[in-house]
């Protein structure tokens, strides 16, 4: 039996859909995220860690390379597929903060599954835009205390909800059995 | 022979003891094999190694002395929505063209020769997910003819699909398999016994109970096929008897007037439903007439016109009756909210008793329902007839009034259909009034006191009434 | 896009989609590079008439779709004209400062977002989503199983939003009898997305055990939609990039905004 190296169809496949399930998410959670902007006081920002959970919790249920940058493409590209919507903007964000994730999962070598790489995979996805949005949106005009007042949310928020709450799912979904066929190809022949 | 497998074994992963330990099977070039056997026996892995799914795409440990499998194969398997890949008809069968790196200009011909040899008729361009579940069937089937296979395998093809439609689908098959070598996994055989070659029977170690053609398998091995709990064309003839309930006196629901839309068109109406207690109801019509729409009205899941009376009010909010109406859907996955079998039994009860109480009483219904050997377990891992029982074993806690069921015997061997209906049976002789929506003939003969049948849009009444 | 909401159908229905996304791309880029708010003013104008005459959509979704463009791009652009910093106060409430040059930055940003929101709607009316996919393995060299993938997923949308309202009646009819502190909160969302995403996962595992059963391979293979680069492609990248010169033109010739900086 050869065992497969790499990203197989199925996992691909899983891959997106997990991205697409969050897509829902986000097309419900957009009117939140929206509906908190008016304020100003980016506590939207309090919500952008959902923005990129797909891709953690795609990494922990598959643990190849390239997962988290798939999942982030395709929560991005689910946005155009359930709403209707291409923006542009969104792809290459999620293509940013995929990346990010990525890294941080490469320096564990796509092994652990530990709630501090979920943190750390949160955090890092969600500075990896900032210097995009220093210069999209001018935030060195902005006031001070209202500029860290959106770092610290947005930190905060990856950290809880791509990580913390990406890793609740994941311990969730493993309860379930569903992670069963997740990759079992390195199962032995021997016995039988 | 087409297929020759010798002491084939084989272990799923996780388990704890392997499924086969030294299966042998041969099946003939041209022969049509219909296989059987209990739930869990492994009838569906079984065909994912004869096709060679096993070990290749599905990445299970297998073994086995000789293994000769046919050269080309194809699959039709159960679920539609979890085996097409494109949008539309055309994609879909491109697809498979595709793979095979046809030519694009003479895909084209070859969808038209295909859809015509199933008799699907549709425009190249509609979106599969406008097509009906026997619709969806064909379209499978005419994407296993394009991939031209010798071998076709069929895993409980019409088990989505209503009477009518299972039947049509059969003739569909049987008008295009003469060249072929035919496998099918099936639960509902009433149609297709006696067109197959030879029937196997699984027991429920991992082994081949027996092998037969149809009518011998019937004759001579009947008792054997009962014993497995598998459906066979005379089932019925070992079906419970239950003898029908006299409803007692007084109305639990009404509905008047009630008109159902759908896509902006009238769909169904009511004049007049009245559910009284202790009825058990039975609800037919072909598919997609709306009689799931019938009972999400009823429950106020969905908008309808008119009005729906209950308990002597007027109901115009799901919660008002929620709890004392109990349905139970067709997926009863969605319907799940714990991690543990045992929860989601016994967050229904304990709102009514005390802890002590509680548990004694949830480890009772789930001994009466079979399910105390999975009571640790998630219930989105248990199987899909354990998953139905559960469903209905969470609307007993909570005593329901009355009892709503989409089609609760589909999809369950022979064993837990009888089962479930014998349950449903004791709740009804305790008071509750029960409305099911069911495509068995043979259940809407047997047990309810009152049968409504979806006809153009309307509901009518049948024969045989009890009252 | 569904054939329901066009009324014709011009040459951009006909640009290659991978054209198409990098002139998106390349939007986005210029977009972020200019700082004069009279350019990006006649840029957004452009994009809104290059949508109206190219999309071939009725008026009607056209007009939804500015309205809500323009809203969701305004309120976007709150925090800014709220909180950014400038020395010219128009109005003071509290910690809220708007000054004259926080809310020429906040348009801009505003402008920004509509700019690429006109043009991103264009490629949604003009586009079918498989041709994407289709011509990101011919022309792109993606690899099939990545692709193919993809297009599952545009399958999977209404199934999953259907499994979504399903459960959704589930619950409601469940409520009633336990405890609420299962289906409310946090523990209802987990368990809501739980369930879903289990039911993807087997849904997309079997799926592709059959899309492996029908011979799919990562290895070569036809087409049945041929994409192809061709004159158009050229012709839609210079009509954009004409719009951005323009646009600059024009914004020497007419500026609504007194300074040529948003910085």
């Amino acid at each position: 039996m050869a065992k497969r190296k790499g990203l197989t169809l199925t996992d691909v496949l899983i891959t997106v859909v997990i991205a697409l399930v969050f897509s829902f998410v986000y097309s419900i959670w957009g009117g939140v995220y929206t509906a908190l902007e008016p304020l100003g006081l980016h506590l939207n920002q309090l919500l952008y860690g959902m923005w990129f959970i797909a891709a953690v919790v795609a990494y922990l249920v598959i643990r190849k390379p390239g997962v988290a940058l798939i999942a982030e493409f395709a929560a991005a590209s689910g946005e155009t597929i359930v709403m209707l919507q291409f923006d542009v903007m969104l792809i290459v964000y999620g293509l940013i903060q995929g990346l990010a994730c990525e890294i941080v999962f490469a320096i564990v070598k796509y092994k652990s599954t530990s709630l501090m790489v979920a943190v750390i995979a949160g955090i890092s996805a969600a500075l990896a835009t900032f210097p995009l949005d220093w210069y999209y949106g001018y935030l060195g005009q902005l006031a001070t205390w209202n500029l860290l007042l959106m770092f610290g949310f947005r930190v905060l928020s990856g950290a809880l909800i791509a990580g913390w709450l990406a890793h609740l799912l994941y311990r969730a979904l493993k309860e379930t059995g569903v992670l069963k066929l997740v990759g079992n190809g390195h199962a032995a022949e021997e016995g039988l | 022979m087409c297929i020759e497998v010798e002491k084939l074994r084989l272990k799923f992963p996780e388990s704890e003891s392997p499924l086969f330990t030294g299966l042998d099977l041969k099946i003939g070039k041209g022969e049509k094999v219909l296989i059987v056997g209990p739930s869990g026996s492994g009838k569906s892995t079984l065909l994912n190694v004869l096709g060679g799914l096993i070990p290749d795409t599905i990445t299970i440990p297998m073994k086995a002395d000789r293994l000769e499998l046919p050269k080309s194969s194809a699959y039709v398997f159960q679920d539609p929505d979890s085996q097409f890949t494109m949008p539309t008809v055309a994609e879909e069968l491109a697809f498979v063209l595709e793979n095979r790196q046809v030519a694009e200009e003479e895909m084209a011909p070859l969808f038209t020769e295909a859809l015509d040899m199933v008799g699907l008729d549709v425009a190249p361009e509609r979106a599969i997910q406008t097509l009906s579940g026997g619709m969806k069937q064909k379209l499978a089937i005419a994407s296993a003819l394009l991939q031209q296979a010798d071998t076709l395998f069929l895993d409980e093809p019409t088990s989505m699909l209503d009477g009518k439609s299972a039947a049509h689908l059969w003739d569909t098959v049987r008008a295009m398999w003469d060249e072929l070598t035919v496998v099918i996994v099936e639960h509902r055989v009433e149609a297709l016994w006696h067109q197959v070659d030879r029937v196997i029977l699984m027991d429920d170690t991992g082994g081949i109970a027996c092998s037969a053609p149809p009518e011998e398998m019937l004759e001579v091995h009947r008792r054997l096929l009962d014993r497995y709990g598998v459906w066979h064309p005379h089932s019925w003839e070992a079906a419970p008897h239950l003898p029908k309930i006299a409803p007692e006196p007084g109305t639990m629901m009404e509905a008047k007037n009630l008109s159902i839309r759908r896509g902006g068109r009238p769909l169904l109406t009511v004049d007049s439903l009245r559910i009284g207690k202790g009825e058990w109801i039975t609800l037919e019509g072909d598919n997609g007439t709306g009689k799931s729409s019938l009972l999400l009205a009823l429950m106020k899941l969905i908008p309808s016109g008119g009005k729906v009376l209950f308990g002597g009010g007027r109901i115009s909010r799901t919660r008002h009756l929620a709890g004392r109406v109990y349905p139970v859907f067709q997926n009863p996955e969605l319907q799940f909210i714990t991690n543990r079998v045992f929860d989601e039994v016994f967050i229904n009860l304990e709102m009514h008793y005390d802890d002590r109480t509680a548990r004694r009483e949830t480890d009772a219904l789930l001994e009466r329902f079979g399910l105390s050997h999975v009571a640790h377990l998630h219930p989105l891992e248990i199987s899909t007839g354990q998953k139905r029982r559960l469903s209905v074993a969470t609307a007993a806690g909570g005593v329901p009034e009355i009892l709503i069921f989409d089609e609760p015997t589909f999809g369950l061997d022979q064993r837990h259909a009888f089962g479930l209906l014998t349950m449903i049976h004791d709740m009804v002789k305790r008071g509750t009034s029960v409305i099911m929506i069911t495509h068995d003939a043979e259940i809407m003969r047997r047990y309810p006191s009152r049968r409504l049948r979806i006809e153009d849009g309307r509901l009518v009444e049948r024969g045989d009434r009890y009252a | 896009m569904p054939e329901a909401v066009k009324r014709y159908s011009t040459f951009a229905d006909r640009v290659n989609p991978l054209v198409k996304i990098f002139v998106a791309v390349g939007l986005f880029l210029t977009v972020i590079l200019i700082h004069d708010p009279n350019h990006l003013f006649h840029l957004a104008i452009i994009m809104f008439i290059l949508l109206f005459i190219l999309s071939g959509v009725k008026y009607i979704y056209i007009a939804l779709l500015t309205g809500a463009i323009l809203f969701f791009g305004f309120i976007s652009s709150l925090y800014m004209i709220f909180y950014g910093e400038g020395t010219t106060t128009i109005f003071r409430l509290g910690i809220i400062h708007v000054t004259e040059e926080s809310a020429v930055r906040g348009l801009h940003i505003m402008m920004r977002g509509i700019t690429l929101s006109f043009f991103g709607a264009l490629i949604v009316f003009t586009t079918r989503i498989t041709d994407v996919f289709y011509s990101l393995m011919q022309q792109g060299r993606l690899k099939p199983k990545y692709a193919y993938s993809f297009m599952a997923a545009v399958r999977m949308v209404p199934i999953i939003a259907g499994e979504y309202m399903a459960l959704r009646r589930a619950r409601k009819v469940r409520r009633a009898l336990i405890h609420r502190k299962y289906i409310s909160g946090l523990r209802g969302f987990i368990s809501t997305l739980v369930t879903l995403l289990s039911q993807s996962i087997r849904r997309a595992w079997r799926l592709g055990v059959a899309m492996e059963s029908k011979g799919f391979d990562d290895g070569p293979r036809t087409y049945y939609h041929r994409t192809t680069y061709s004159i158009h492609d050229l012709h839609f990248v210079l009509l954009i990039l004409l719009g951005v010169i323009l646009s600059a033109f024009l914004g020497e010739w007419f500026s609504p905004f007194d300074t040529v900086d948003a910085r």
